[in-house]
């Protein structure tokens, strides 16, 4: 649901504004990301997805407790978003705390084992069994 | 550092800096063109002088062991490099199914969107 006194953009417009701020956090231009991922925010402010999007953009930048943040609030707006799990998973196993991300990690892939979410749950645990950080 | 810890390394960032990646898993460097050279010279002097001391000497200066257990060290180096292969291969493989999946997982979310 979008904010009371705004004009709901359509799926296509809301689509494109996202991959628009995924493009700019690529492509390393943060602060516009970040501004399009807040501007998502202000029209859906219930939902997780722009919180985790607002993570991601930290994640990129090595700010994984600033990026923490964003995913705990994208969980406590939905207690079942495989999406920040997986990322929130992703932001320990970077941090080297392998053990919390393999707890976050497998909720993720037990919220959807058949999902994109999952998939990528799966093989971020792939990688914290194969890698060894120094 | 050597290049499995460097690749390591590479793997520590969020970026995974495929140029690091491909550092990691370049070819270690030949002896250069002069050295193959005054390899070649020295060790045909050398045979002159004493038959067969001279290929040793030559291989030593063209980065040859040059010495008889030359054989299984340069095997020993060979299989080392392919086992270090090997792995920084996997870890090539599990950095680029995690950035896929990193991709595909974005563009699920934007699809969910309600």
């Amino acid at each position: 649901m979008t904010a009371k006194w705004m004009i709901a953009p359509s799926h296509e417009e809301l689509a494109f504004l996202v991959e628009a701020g995924v493009i700019y956090r690529e492509a390393g231009n943060f602060d516009a990301a970040r501004d399009i991922f807040n501007g998502v925010k202000s029209l859906y402010p219930t939902h997780d997805f722009p919180e985790v999007f607002l993570g991601t953009v930290e994640f990129q930048q090595k700010h994984f407790d600033a990026a923490e943040v964003h995913y705990r609030k994208a969980i406590e707006l939905n207690p079942r978003s495989a999406f920040a799990y997986a990322h929130l998973g992703e932001a320990f196993l970077f941090r080297k705390d392998k053990e919390n991300a393999r707890t976050h990690l497998k909720t993720a892939l037990t919220l959807d084992p058949l999902g994109d979410f999952g998939k990528l749950a799966r093989r971020l645990l792939e990688m914290a069994d194969r890698v060894t950080f120094v | 550092m050597d290049p499995i810890n460097s690749l390591l390394g590479a793997t520590a960032t969020p970026n995974y800096n495929i140029d690091q990646i491909l550092q990691a898993t370049q070819p270690q460097s030949q002896p250069s063109g002069f050295r193959r050279v005054l390899g070649g010279l020295v060790g045909g002097i050398g045979n002159l002088v004493a038959p067969g001391i001279g290929s040793v000497i030559g291989n030593a200066i063209m980065g040859g062991s040059g010495l008889a257990g030359g054989l299984s060290t340069d095997t020993a180096k060979y299989l080392q490099l392919q086992q270090q292969m090997n792995v920084e291969s996997e870890q090539f493989q599990a950095i680029s199914s995690v950035m896929k999946s990193r991709h595909d997982a974005s563009m699920a979310a934007i699809r969910n969107i309600s």
